[in-house]
């Protein structure tokens, strides 16, 4: 079964680069008047647009590109003129930091908010006032909460930085590239500090818009599960109602909550693209709507690619975890 | 009851830890004793090749580290020598005399070897470029004196050199592939460090041939958003900005501790108009549409008074500005009966490509600009384009009328020549012969007087006869500085910190 | 006899948008120690309403025992504050639900489900309590306890499930055990089965059972009183062979007479005969006797007022007819 998985995960990248790679071409406006310098000589301008293989026709294009990418190749930037790998996997730390983060705290927030709704339904304040807050939160653009945070808490109060990662003088040993991470395991802790007060805004601002659809599916799930024989079973038992809440009910409704945080992800990617740029973020997603705005194709394929695969990678992970809470599925 | 409690708990705590956290740290950036500025700009260099970028803001992060041959003074309005002693130009012969005695950072003696190889470099970077054109080949006389060789006579030469920095052939040598770690210069600040994305960082350099000096240190930050960089000033954070939102200023100039800088940039705004558009062809056409736009009108009511007239295509600040051209009136009766003589007494239908939010208000100015030519008859569609898409239909002389900013640069040379010579570029596709022939006149003029001259010669042609544009305006560059900095900015958005210091 | 408990005057109503229905409207009668009493009526009747409130476990909102006393040995119940009443649940009074297929919990092993109960109530650790939850497997008959103690309530059949159930029940041998509609799931043949265990199992722990069901069948074969229930009250109440042979209240005769009659030979070939009517909106109830829409041989003051019990014959009954 797992096998099987992994076999059809092939087809999924061919289709996606595929995609990827003919979009790219057939989109208005091309890389070599954009990157080009002005002025050159047409000579000059063919030179280059055979060195980047763009003079020959679209399915050679591509079918270089597949040779070269099963052995790792991906090019180089045409912009930056670096392997495109190197470009974007040291952009990837700075990306995954701010995603795991953003989910920590939309889970921390939406998880207990949805079981108390739940629990205490119809209730002004724990149903009707946070699901009303939840609604606010994913009618909420993350553009505008996140420039709203720079300019309150940045400009106006003076409490946190507007951009970046780390302050310029703040000295940080790079491990796994994560800055909280390394700051703790060097015991670095002003760099620690400097590091949670550039992060927490835009952790802030992606989690803030993740955790409405989170809380709201998990009140759902739950109401779903407290209806069920099986709680009452657990309450005729003379369980204390909390167990029967925490215990019986949560791991049923954590299928459904683990499944949100698979689709998620996907909101993660693609929201890092807007919330790297509002918070200067030096990620993956902020030189991905740079890469596009120049047309460097080699990037754009790669870190597309490299979505795709973290996308694939973590719903299979996902998969294992419902095996674990769920003994009816399996793999 | 306890399920209320547990879930606030948990939350509180949340809080509670973050709070803490961040509380470690109670006072904002480090203000250090030293003398060092931030400045935030939308872009950051690429790498840590000085020959890898070919634009103005990263061409000056670079100028504070390594030095070119000569530069131009604005004030002044010459060219002066920074490693170049003094020069002689003849024919196709370009000799300089190198300065002796300057050191790079790493101690040795700056030589003509040094500057045949940062000519070499560059001529094989991307910013081949700027040279290719005209130069042909350098070589090194002796150890203090360098000649170019141009491939025609090229009056022009020094501007181009002067974006061109010197490195240290030694240094490379040493230090192979890791040069790129190693950026040595011989200018009055030395590399500190850079965080791809996050801040260029330079120090005054413990010894300068020239003045030293007076910051300590400079930190360059890309922020990209227009809000977050105006923040980041009022805030503290950051005592430079660049491009401040003109509906910022008036609210940035009531902070006593800030200011807004606006210096008349060189670049200028105008609409293009190819002959291949059939009416283009013909020059009353052109001339009609000139008149048929009230510039002055847009200038105070959409741009805020924000721009400066734009006549003919220099402006006071180049070389060979003209100052006795005189504009086309806001005519709409002139442009009818221009219109009517050239055969369109009912106008014609036209479309025009706009940027859209590339340039300061460019929406807004195209729409009054449509509604304009309307007036005179010329219904005008207006098409808004991404800019990755736009300019290159552009380049490849797909659009026959759009708007556009020229160049930074203080001789009009380059912008003449891709925009209004003969076979250059297909950007406009007007073929004057006249106009070339001066143009090429122009370039082997090696008396700055003289080839003033012509370029004024050529302004009023292009602009009275020729008409391939319309002519707009030159924006005013908008800087947010704090006031602790001394400094003014310079109009071809290339800043320099060489004699600013903080109070 | 000794009585175990004891439900006086109980009103538990269902407080909704369009108005309180009345699910328990005034109900009285007893369970001795060791006896079996059923609980019979139709859907609505309220008798699922009654096991719910004497466990405590009235989905609130939108129900709430608003009258009345349950008294468990003497205590009233519902003077009970939470923990108290966790101590019962359980342990003192246990509940089978209907369902076997809904009522374990589908994530946890049913060895872990049934260890719970030992390990809440006994004191129990958790080791101590698996081998608890096997001894208890093997009590009700179920086959290779030992491996089936690791299993998952979907990889057993309903009947298991509902030997599962039972165990889990029985586990702190509680002394009253409640049964809501407990075969009304199952197969024909796994009901006998699951029927046989139950008596046998009521025997070995000396336990009170109230068995709720439609069935009369099962009344018949399992319980020694029984208590008729219509429309959230009681309608009879008599010692089983009492009732079936001289059932005085006319809804107890209407549902007497629409079983099928496969033993007697003259009954075979009759239609059945079916209650007139319907059940009645609990939002909506008649005036008088709550049955007289439907009863056959109402009088006058039927739709007048509603009758109290009398007690006749060692019957009790709710029927004017009765009053002498």
């Amino acid at each position: 079964m797992l096998r099987r998985r992994l076999i059809g995960i092939l087809p999924v990248f061919l289709g996606v680069s595929l995609i990827v790679f003919v979009l790219l071409r057939l989109a208005p406006g091309d890389p070599l008047s954009l990157l080009v310098p002005d002025g050159s000589s047409q000579a000059e301008v063919e030179r280059i647009r055979h060195e980047w293989g763009l003079d020959r026709s679209v399915p050679v294009q591509y079918w270089e590109f597949l040779k070269k990418a099963t052995l790792g190749d991906f090019g180089e930037s045409y912009k930056y003129r670096e392997p495109v790998s190197k470009l974007v996997l040291e952009r990837l730390p700075a990306t995954v930091e701010l995603a795991l983060l953003s989910l920590l705290i939309s889970t921390m927030v939406a998880i207990p908010i949805g079981i108390v709704s739940a629990v205490r339904r119809n209730s002004a304040l724990w149903d009707h006032g946070t699901m009303s807050l939840a609604l606010l939160g994913t009618s909420m653009p993350p553009f505008w909460l996140g420039i709203m945070l720079i300019i309150v808490l940045g400009g106006q109060l003076n409490l946190l930085p507007v951009g970046g990662r780390l302050t310029y003088g703040i000295e940080l040993t790079h491990i796994t590239g994560l800055y909280l991470l390394d700051s703790i395991l060097t015991l670095n802790w002003e760099a620690f500090s400097d590091a949670c007060r550039h992060i927490i805004m835009p952790a802030f601002t992606m989690g803030v818009v993740m955790a409405a659809m989170a809380a709201r599916i998990t009140r759902s799930s739950m109401l779903d599960v407290l209806g069920q024989d099986y709680i009452t079973t657990a309450r005729i038992k003379g369980l204390p109602e909390r167990t029967v809440i925490l215990k019986h009910c949560l791991r049923n409704s954590l299928c459904t909550i683990v499944t949100i945080l698979g689709i998620q992800l996907g909101t993660l990617l693609a929201g890092s693209i807007i919330i790297e740029t509002v918070f200067s973020w030096p990620g993956v997603g902020s030189l991905l709507i740079q890469a596009i705005g120049y047309r460097d194709y080699r990037v754009v394929q790669f870190t597309v690619l490299l979505f795709a695969f973290i996308y694939i990678l973590v719903n299979l992970l996902l998969d294992f975890v419902y095996t674990w809470i769920d003994p009816r599925v399996r793999i | 009851m306890t399920k209320r409690t547990s879930v606030l708990g948990s939350v509180v705590g949340a809080l509670f830890a973050l709070a803490t956290v961040m509380s470690a740290v109670t006072c904002g950036p480090v203000q250090a004793k030293e003398a060092s500025i931030t400045v935030a700009q939308s872009i950051d260099v690429s790498s840590l090749n000085p020959y890898g970028d070919i634009n103005t803001a990263t061409f000056a992060m670079w100028k504070h580290i390594m030095e070119p041959l000569v530069l131009f003074d604005f004030n002044k309005r010459t060219y002066y020598g920074v490693l170049a002693e003094s020069w002689t130009m003849k024919d196709t012969e370009y000799v300089f005399k190198i300065r002796k005695g300057i050191r790079f950072h790493d101690g040795n003696e700056l030589t003509a070897h040094d500057v045949k190889f940062s000519l070499d470099q560059a001529l094989n970077s991307i910013q081949a470029v700027i040279l290719k054109s005209a130069i042909k080949s350098v070589d090194v006389v002796d150890d203090h004196t360098v000649r170019v060789n141009t491939k025609t006579p090229f009056a022009n030469l020094l501007s181009r050199l002067k974006h061109i920095v010197i490195v240290s052939q030694k240094a490379h040598e040493k230090w192979g592939a890791d040069i790129k770690d190693h950026p040595i210069g011989t200018g009055p600040f030395k590399f500190v460090t850079w965080k791809k994305g996050n801040y260029f960082v330079v120090a005054k350099a413990g010894s300068y041939w020239g003045e030293p000096a007076k910051l300590d240190k400079i930190i360059w930050r890309p922020i990209q958003e227009d809000a977050s960089r105006v923040t980041a000033l009022e805030s503290g954070e950051v005592d430079v900005i660049t491009a401040v939102p003109t509906h910022e200023v008036a609210r940035l100039e009531k902070k006593p501790n800030l200011r807004v800088e606006k210096t008349r940039a060189l670049r200028q705004l105008f609409i293009a108009l190819s002959p291949r558009f059939e009416p283009f062809k013909n020059p009353q056409v052109r001339k009609a549409m000139n008149h048929a736009i009230d510039v002055d009108y847009i200038i105070k009511n959409v741009l805020d008074g924000m721009a400066y007239r734009a006549v003919g295509p220099t402006g006071p600040q180049h070389i060979g500005y003209n100052a006795n051209i005189k504009p086309y009136s806001y005519d709409p009766k002139k442009a009818r009966e221009l219109l009517a003589q050239a055969g369109y007494p009912n106008g014609f239908d036209l479309k025009f490509n706009s940027s859209s939010g590339r340039y300061v208000k460019d929406r807004e100015v195209a729409q009054v600009i449509a509604d304009q030519l309307g007036r005179v008859g010329i219904r005008t569609q207006i098409v808004f384009g991404e800019h990755g898409t736009y300019w290159s239909d552009i380049t490849k002389g797909k659009v026959n009328m759009y708007l556009s900013g020229g160049f930074n640069e203080e001789d009009p040379e380059l912008f003449l020549s891709l925009y209004y010579e003969t076979g250059i570029t297909p950007r406009i596709g007007l073929s004057d012969p006249k106009f070339d022939e001066l143009l090429r006149k122009e370039r082997m003029t090696m008396n700055p007087a003289e080839s003033d001259k012509l370029l004024q010669e050529i302004s009023a042609y292009a602009y009275n006869e020729m008409v391939p544009t319309i002519s707009l305006w030159h924006p005013v560059d908008l800087y947010g500085v704090n006031n602790r900095l001394v400094w003014k900015p310079n109009p071809n958005e290339e800043m320099y910190f060489h004699r600013a210091y903080v109070k | 006899m000794e009585k175990l408990l004891e439900i006086v005057g109980l009103k538990t109503h269902f407080f909704l948008d369009n108005g309180v229905v009345p699910a328990i409207d005034g109900l009285d009668f007893w369970i001795g120690r060791g006896e079996t009493v059923g609980v019979v009526g139709e859907s609505g009747s309220g008798k699922s309403v009654t096991a719910l409130s004497i466990m405590g476990v009235v989905p609130n909102p939108p129900g709430k025992t608003v009258e009345g006393e349950i008294l468990f040995e003497g205590s009233d119940l519902l003077a009970y504050d939470a923990e108290q009443m966790r101590r019962i649940r359980g342990k003192e009074i246990a509940m089978i639900l209907q369902d076997p297929m809904t009522s374990l919990n589908p994530v946890f092993t049913i060895g872990n489900q049934i260890a719970e109960v030992f390990m809440l109530h006994g004191g129990k650790s958790h080791p101590e309590a698996i081998e608890g939850a096997i001894e208890m497997l093997q009590v009700v008959g179920i086959p290779n306890p030992e491996k089936r103690v690791h299993e998952y309530p979907h990889q057993l059949s309903g009947g298991m499930r509902q030997r599962v159930m039972i165990a889990m029940a029985l586990s702190c041998t509680p002394k009253l055990l409640i049964a809501d509609e407990p075969t009304t799931a199952l197969d024909v043949t796994i009901q006998a089965q699951t029927l046989a265990l139950m008596a046998s199992l009521k025997d070995r722990y000396k336990m009170a059972i109230m068995l709720i069901t439609h069935n009369l069948g099962i009344v018949a074969e399992m319980c020694q009183r029984v208590v008729v229930m219509y429309a959230g009250k009681m309608m009879e109440e008599a010692e089983v062979e009492s009732l079936f042979a001289n059932p005085m209240h006319p809804y107890t005769r209407g549902l007497l007479r629409s079983l099928p009659g496969v033993d007697r030979k003259e009954r075979r070939h009759q239609r059945l005969v079916a209650i007139p009517g319907i059940v009645p909106n609990l939002l909506n109830l008649p005036k008088g006797c709550r049955f007289s829409t439907r009863c056959e041989e109402h009088i006058g003051i039927c739709k007048e007022e509603e009758p109290p019990l009398f007690a006749r014959d060692r019957h009790r009954v709710r029927c004017w007819l009765m009053k002498d």
